[in-house]
């Protein structure tokens, strides 16, 4: 099955500073190789900490920003090269759920505006009783009823968690393939994100739309991704990716694991006996001074001498089918040798 | 390193508390009515122990912060039957002192350290420059003086010293910034730490840094701590006892074991069991319908009752009182009209 | 599952309309305490000055006799140099000073706004372009420039004065709609927009316009106040021909005519002191109220 989207070792980089007196300018590496796929109805969860280039990895993959290089494909196809008319169903079929529930809805507009304008504007309704049925029926698909306590109020006069689920109607209204959820639920009380999260759940199996869910946080991972893959990113990389159970369940890259020892866990007597996690380093690089060969190196508990500083170890695929980029395992040291005669 | 699993027991009658709040009130005025954040909320603080207070937006929770360091606002009206606080030079009544005596006691007693975001500095000034200022605000002037113990105490919470102390703040990560807040913090040796939210918004491995921080600051500096958050691993972390606020009340109050192994509430039990983890299965999660309700137009009768799985007609009426559950002097107090009839489910 | 909207027959619509345009305002209004105060007072000059002078007739009567004299039941404020009645000037006086002001503050953010607006849209050669202009125009200062322009025109007429001043006055508005589009356009609700294939249009006009309407109204509003200043300033320099009785035209006269060393004298040249000040602080503070109105997430208590 082709993929809905597929990224071919795409990178990113932004510049920074620089001006007329010449200060130094700097390239900001955000994304230093990415390649993923999400294929219909997948779900592909992207996790990593702050810097890593999750969020930059959905923007791309929504189109809001080119790569540097690389190629960003749709059905098959360059974006680059798709015409307005093929530009326009990529479009309707990729849509996006912000973070912040309270920045993504324009204050002026009621929630039937909002749903409704991009229902009019590619003429999935002809006249204002067919939208409001319409509305009405995404509505309830996102559980804010009785629809008529909602379908005319402002943003303002709705909670956090009602506005998320007006945002994810909207995202709804075209009926996409694929939707992007960048941390859709971390500015949402703990004791409402479960049932949003449980919401975009029952979406994706009924409808069948393909996620690409970017979250910090992997328990939510592990729960949404249920089934699906997770990627692990680092520093603009991906470090680990595979089937979710299989990773968290037995993570084999050192952040990744490093990760899992690291997440404090609401059961007293389990997260008091976790082993500690032993980082050599306890703080992140800067994008803009990346450490050479493989990055994660100076903070690895057991990086290898001679070698992880010299050269990043490759994506590779394991005996199990994940992905790993890691000297400690035979399939990236062989592949970095063949490399290596290749050259 | 890790402490033990077995957690200390919940009240000792025969220990001076450091603290001792007894019907707390705190009110703020608006145009539409009075915000009643805090609603009688009661609680001892012993010495060498760390109490969390678990809430979500719309609980009061970071009002109640204000309240105990007495930084509200002057639009909040605060009343309390009694808020005492026993340190070396004996018993401040904190409802009454002057503003002399507060002056003094904070920072130097009681000590709070926010979330860490961008907007807690002074962006114009260094970290060195905040410590200056922080001392000298509390009577402190010697510069050489200053500037050795904020060396010491950057070491302390693990940040290195001399690269940190004549950083502007925007330099320093989230991370970073937090540690030195706790460190601003403990600059006249405090015998109480409030921190509100001190993880939120942080990686897991910047948070794993501020948890094993904490824990290691309790024990080296014989410190107590109040941790305010809507994060449950916190408080399964660090916490001795646990409060659950919802609607300006404390729900539920009791140790951390009675509170994540034998909830009585059903919003604590609600909270447990919503909270996907990465160790344990997914089949027992449940998650609570609606939100938090406006503490300006606050529900009759129990105020947790439009979410309640467990409602019957009685709790939209009757207002629940404190009571104690186990053995009179257990500490393990919860505010349900149904807490004994309801069994809630079993945690691993 | 059906849902009503609204009724649509027409007298709810009507009702419904009225009530947009009418009551619902003075609510608004009415919830900020200051700026309800200076709507007040504004409403009330505008009154006095373009309704005034149809019940309160210029005196035009030179009375020797009652040159300077104190306030009195004939002459509540005085009289000028000549005799004439000090408030039959003040109620005549506000109209071309008025008019002049907010023809010049519309001229200003008829032009600033859209072109701040498109500079900070579409950005690159486009924004360098219109800023650069911007920004030579604002390096022009403005008392000077219009003191040459009053060698070579004559403002003998108001539209004349209001277009003059409008024009000039537009950069500096300019960079403070440029720079407010330039937020509300990272908003998240805008990149939906685009993700949603709204159409450049829809984004401009139904996005981001709406979201700037209060910042565009107060500043109209303070364009305005800075064209009275600059009238009264051309005024003061003599630049204007004398003629008429506006408020600008009674300070230079009474200034001219040493009013102000004289006891009684003084109501004459505070009256229209006072009248322009009262203009301005009510003008300003009403764009309080302006931000409930604009601003649906300020209105709290719905």
């Amino acid at each position: 099955m082709q993929p809905i989207i597929e990224l071919k070792q795409v990178t990113k980089s932004f510049n920074k500073g620089g001006g007329f007196l010449g200060g130094a300018k700097q390239r900001v590496d955000v994304l230093r190789n990415i390649s993923l796929g999400i294929k219909p109805g997948e779900v592909l969860c992207l996790v990593g900490e702050s810097g890593c280039g999750k969020t930059t990895t959905g923007k791309i993959v929504a189109g809001l920003l080119p790569p540097t290089t690389g190629e960003v494909l749709y059905n098959g196809q360059n974006l680059a090269s798709l015409d307005k008319g093929q530009f326009t169903k990529y479009r309707r079929a990729v849509q996006m759920i912000h973070q912040d529930p309270y920045a993504s809805l324009n204050p002026t507009h009621t929630i039937y505006q909002t749903l409704s304008a991009p229902l009019f504007r590619h003429k999935l309704v002809k006249s204002n009783k067919e939208a409001v049925s319409a509305v009405s029926e995404l509505l309830n698909t996102v559980d804010l009823t009785p629809v008529g306590d909602f379908i005319e109020k402002y943003p303002h006069q709705l909670s956090g968690g009602q506005r998320q689920r007006v945002v994810i109607a909207r995202s709804l209204t075209l009926n996409p393939k694929l939707i992007i959820a960048d941390e859709a639920v971390s500015m949402l009380d703990v004791s409402i994100r479960l049932s949003v999260i449980g919401l975009l759940r029952r979406l994706q199996q009924e409808t069948q739309v393909a996620f690409l869910f970017i979250t910090h946080d992997l328990a939510m991972a592990k729960y949404f991704g249920q089934g699906g893959q997770i990627a692990v990113m680092y520093l603009g990389e991906m470090v680990e990716a595979g089937p979710t159970e299989k990773i968290i369940g037995k993570p084999m890259h050192p952040y990744t694991q490093a990760l899992l020892k690291a997440i404090p866990e609401p059961d007293p007597r389990i997260t008091r006996a976790k082993e500690p996690v032993n980082l050599r380093s306890l703080d992140i690089p800067d994008l803009t001074s990346l450490p050479s060969g493989c990055t994660f190196h100076p903070r690895c508990p057991v990086f290898i001498q001679g070698l992880c500083e010299k050269t990043a170890p490759p994506l590779v695929q394991q005996p199990d089918g994940r992905m790993v980029a890691c000297y400690r395992y035979e399939a990236n040291r062989n592949a970095a040798k063949a490399g290596q005669s290749a050259s | 390193m890790r402490e033990s699993a077995a957690v200390t027991p919940a009240t000792k009658p025969d220990i001076r508390p450091l603290l001792r709040v007894e019907n707390l009130n705190v009110q703020y005025r608006t145009r539409r009515g009075p915000v009643k954040s805090v609603r009688d909320v009661s609680f001892e603080l012993l010495p060498r122990e760390n109490l969390a207070v678990i809430g979500e937006s719309g609980s009061g929770k970071s009002t109640l912060g204000l309240a105990l360091t007495r930084l509200l606002p002057r639009s909040a009206q605060f009343t309390a039957g009694k808020m005492e606080y026993w340190g070396d030079t004996g018993r401040l009544n904190l409802a009454e002192a002057s503003k002399e005596a507060l002056r003094r006691w904070r920072w130097q007693e009681v000590a709070i350290v926010f979330q860490a975001a961008l907007s807690a500095f002074n962006p114009v000034l260094t970290i060195s420059d905040q410590f200056m200022d922080t001392a000298k605000a509390h009577g402190h002037r010697d510069q050489a003086k200053i500037r050795q113990r904020a060396l010491e105490l950057l070491e302390l919470v693990q940040l290195d010293p001399k690269r940190v102390l004549d950083a502007y703040p925007h330099e320093l990560s989230g991370g970073m910034r937090q540690r030195v807040l706790i460190a601003l913090a403990l600059i006249l040796n405090p015998k109480i730490l409030i921190l509100d939210e001190p993880t939120t918004a942080l990686d897991i491995l910047t948070q794993r840094i501020i948890i094993d921080l904490l824990r290691k600051l309790k024990e080296d500096l014989d410190l107590s701590m109040i941790f305010i958050s809507h994060d449950l691993s916190l408080a399964a972390e660090l916490a001795d006892r646990v409060a659950t606020m919802y609607a300006g009340e404390f729900v539920e109050f009791g140790s951390v074991e009675e509170t994540f192994y034998q909830p009585k509430h059903p919003y604590t039990a609600g909270l447990i069991h919503g909270v996907p983890r990465v160790n344990a299965e997914l089949e027992n999660l449940t998650s609570i319908p609606g939100s938090p309700p406006d503490l300006i137009d606050l529900p009759t009768g129990c105020k947790f009752h439009e979410r309640c799985p467990h409602a019957r007609k009685m709790c939209r009426t009757q207002v629940p009182v404190k009571e104690t559950v186990g053995h009179p002097g257990s500490g393990h107090i919860v505010s349900c009209l149904r807490w004994r009839e309801i069994k809630h489910a079993a945690n691993h | 599952m059906s849902v009503q909207l609204q009724k649509s027959q027409p007298l709810e619509l009507t009702k419904q309309y009225l009530t947009a345009i009418f009551v619902n305002p003075i609510r608004y209004i009415a919830r900020n305490r200051a700026g309800f105060v200076g709507c007040c007072v504004l409403t009330f000059l505008l009154l006095l000055s373009f309704i005034g002078p149809y019940l309160v007739p210029l005196d035009t009567q030179a009375r020797i006799d009652k040159i300077y004299s104190p306030p009195s039941w004939d002459h509540p404020l005085g009289t000028d140099s000549e005799g004439k009645d000090v408030l039959s000037q003040i109620v005549n006086g506000g109209r071309d000073v008025l008019i002049v002001a907010f023809l010049s503050g519309l001229i200003t953010t008829l032009i600033a706004a859209p072109l701040g607006a498109i500079s900070a849209f579409f950005g690159g050669k486009v924004d360098a372009l219109i800023t650069t202009v911007a920004d030579i125009v604002l390096t022009i200062p403005q008392i000077p420039l219009l003191l040459v322009i009053a060698a070579v025109i004559r403002f003998n007429n108001v539209y004349m004065l209001a277009f003059i001043l409008g024009i000039t006055s537009w950069p500096g508005l300019l960079r403070a709609v440029r720079s407010q589009v330039l937020s509300i356009k990272e908003k998240d609700y805008v990149e939906a927009a685009r993700l949603l294939d709204l159409g450049t249009g829809h984004i401009i006009f139904r996005e981001i316009l709406p979201n700037m309407m209060g910042y565009v109204a107060i500043a109209f509003i303070l364009a305005t106040t800075a064209a009275v200043y600059a009238q009264v300033g051309l005024i003061l320099f003599g630049l204007v021909p004398l003629s008429g009785h506006n408020w600008g035209v009674m300070i230079n006269l009474a200034w001219v005519r040493g009013a102000i060393f004289f006891k009684d004298s003084i109501w004459y040249i505070m009256a229209p002191v006072t009248a322009i000040v009262l203009f301005q602080w009510s003008m300003v503070t009403f764009t309080r109220s302006l931000e409930e109105i604009f601003n649906p997430s300020l209105r709290s208590g719905d």
